[in-house]
């Protein structure tokens, strides 16, 4: 997976045409987003199978956009219930992970009807799951704090912006249940404060996921915003060779469909783009 | 020329949506021999008490495994991981299918054939049946109100702090308690705390415990001690003399708080050894769906001891069932009040 990454990162930084765009607009704006989607997990803490489930994507996002620089401070969520049959059987299960970020591209001058955008990001996603006929292991978080490589293409057709965005999760600190699994044991109930994940497992591990975007906008006369993308993403945890670094492995993807709106707050002067 | 690399940046973007099956894989499948390996595989790995059940987990597999075969029904399956389960003779080992649980069979034969309990003896005979009622606890004042007797059943009904508070300032002229815990297979260990944190704690502590932290069966963490909460007014606790009434039919919870009562030296164990249960279980899905159950904890007491294969009493008093059933005298509450009132007189 990792030779995949970085081929698709190669793939991204080998797109050439760096030459300026006349643009001098300052814009910030707010997003918002929301959609439903299709999951699936698998956590081998607590079970070998895998779910799929039903989600909603709810995001919300300020953005600084400069001449050559994008800032963009963003709150997403995804999370909905997920099942699995079985026999004449029923798994339920809930899950989902909020992420809250930061994200700086730099435009790279293309000179074409193209426009490039490469950067990073940081950002923390903490993954919730409960299945409540689990019991004492009914509930597993896990967090990862990432730091992201992330490339936007942009064209222009008419009043039709197209997109296609890439974000690699490159390097993350993740936490993850310890071996036993059970967020944590009984010495919660005497001291809670001391004892809440003491049993989890913090590691760093690069590559963790991959995500992309691909959608159209309607830039509306008073530069205003719809829109409608298509979202995949992929996060593991990854397992380690010893099992007990990380001992369970946790694989998510999601696919949803989202309706955007973006909304200028301020800007120095109208610019489309 | 450009827009060449703009085509090939959404191919890529489709095809790595698409490549989602390539990075999670199948699951394993769900053949028999596949569910029984897994299920062996996990408890080998995840099971905290084979040092103090003596098992040979391996010598298990190897006799056992021949029996499996793609194809078996599911109830033959069923049938052989639940007798790989029970040589463990664990009473938090389950294996759960939709058309059958499985248990320790011969814990559960003493659950019944030895706990001393008779319920139609406790009603008609102590509590009466205008007993009081608070946070799953009876309650009724014995021996012309020297004695508070509570009836607690399980670990599972919560019993908060200023309920169980209002259940000892409702009988003000008691010169004792017995509680009584026969038949309680257990619950949720913050109620085992909220009961001694009326009884005279200080912070001391009660018991430790460690969890699996390997595939080894030795690889746990280390020993982390559980305390008592620090209770800093003493006119909110109960000094007096508490007997507490234990039985087979005391599992999980109840042997919990059993071990915990060496920390307190106003309390006493009465009856007969409980069935244990001290690791705390965890649970998980087996490749065709079924459900486990295993303990993953142990815990040992204040002695150093564990007590996992039952806790036994500071008083042997084995349940009378004959008394019971002839006279309607339950033997065991009876010695717990004279226990008392004794000792208010020794005093």
């Amino acid at each position: 997976m990792r030779r995949l990454f970085l081929l698709t990162l190669f793939c991204l930084l080998m797109l050439p045409s760096l030459y300026a765009q006349p643009d001098s607009a300052t814009h910030i704006f707010l997003h918002l987003q929301g959609g439903v989607g299709y999951g699936l997990y698998r956590d081998l803490g607590a079970s070998p199978l895998t779910y799929q489930g039903l989600q909603l994507h709810p995001e919300v996002s300020l953005c600084l956009q400069k001449p050559d620089w994008r800032y963009e401070a963003y709150l997403s969520a995804s999370g909905g219930a997920y099942g699995l049959k079985l026999g004449t059987g029923y798994i339920q299960a809930y899950g989902g992970h909020p992420v809250v970020g930061f994200r700086v591209w730099r435009k790279l001058e293309t000179g074409s009807p193209i426009r490039l955008w490469l950067g990073g990001s940081v950002d923390d996603l903490f993954d919730i799951r409960y299945n409540s006929s689990l019991g004492n292991a009914n509930m597993a978080f896990g967090n990862f704090a990432r730091l992201n490589l992330e490339g936007c293409a942009e064209y222009r057709l008419c009043s039709w912006l197209f997109h296609a965005k890439l974000q690699l999760n490159a390097l993350a600190l993740v936490m993850r249940p310890g071996f036993s699994y059970m967020d944590n044991f009984d010495q919660e109930i005497s001291n809670p404060s001391v004892n809440v994940f003491d049993q989890y497992h913090t590691y760093l591990t690069p590559a963790t996921g991959v995500s992309t975007d691909l959608g159209a906008t309607l830039v509306l006369g008073n530069g205003n915003r719809i829109g409608l993308s298509y979202r995949w993403g992929y996060l593991t945890s990854h397992s380690s060779v010893d099992g007990v670094t990380a001992p369970h492995l946790f694989q998510c993807a999601d696919h949803a469909l989202l309706v955007h709106l973006g909304f200028i707050l301020k800007a120095t002067s109208i610019n489309y783009m | 020329m450009k827009s060449i690399h703009y085509i090939l940046l959404i191919f890529a973007t489709l095809a790595m949506a698409s490549c989602e099956k390539a990075l999670m894989g199948d699951d394993l499948p769900a053949t028999a021999p596949n569910t029984f390996d897994y299920l062996w595989q996990r408890f080998d790995q995840q099971y905290s008490l084979f040092e103090v059940k003596e098992v040979d987990w391996q010598a298990v597999y190897d006799s056992l495994r021949p029996r499996v075969y793609s194809g078996m029904t599911a109830d033959s399956l069923f049938s052989v991981c639940a007798t790989m389960l029970n040589t463990l003779n664990d009473g938090h080992v389950n294996l759960y299918a939709g058309f059958d649980v499985s248990r320790a069979d011969s814990l559960y034969y003493r659950f019944y054939a030895e706990g001393g309990i008779d319920v139609n003896t406790l009603v008609l005979n102590y509590l009466g049946v205008n007993y009081h009622s608070t946070g799953g606890m009876a309650h009724k004042g014995l021996c012309e109100g020297k004695v508070l007797y509570i009836y607690y059943g399980s670990f599972s009904n919560t019993v908060s702090v200023p309920l169980f508070r209002r259940i000892i300032r409702s009988y003000p002229e008691a010169q004792g308690m017995v509680l009584d815990l026969r038949g309680n297979g257990g619950g949720t260990l913050s109620n085992v705390i909220n009961i001694l944190s009326l009884m005279p704690s200080h912070g001391q502590r009660l018991y430790s415990s460690q969890i699996k932290s390997g595939p080894d069966h030795d690889d746990f963490t280390p020993w982390v001690d559980t305390y008592a909460s620090d209770v800093t007014d003493d006119t909110t606790v109960f000094t007096r003399p508490v007997v507490v009434l234990i039985d087979k039919g005391c599992f999980s919870a109840t042997s919990v708080f059993a071990i915990c009562t060496q920390a307190y030296d106003n309390m006493v164990l009465m009856g007969d050894t409980t069935s244990g249960g001290l690791g705390l279980p965890s649970m998980g899905y087996l490749p065709n769906g079924w459900r486990y159950r295993l303990p993953v904890t142990r815990t040992r007491a204040l002695d150093g001891k564990n007590y996992e294969n039952g806790v036994p009493p500071d008083i042997l008093l084995p349940f009378d069932r004959q008394a019971a059933q002839t006279l309607g005298r339950d033997n065991m509450i009876d010695s717990a009040c004279n226990y008392i009132i004794k000792l208010k007189i020794k005093n």
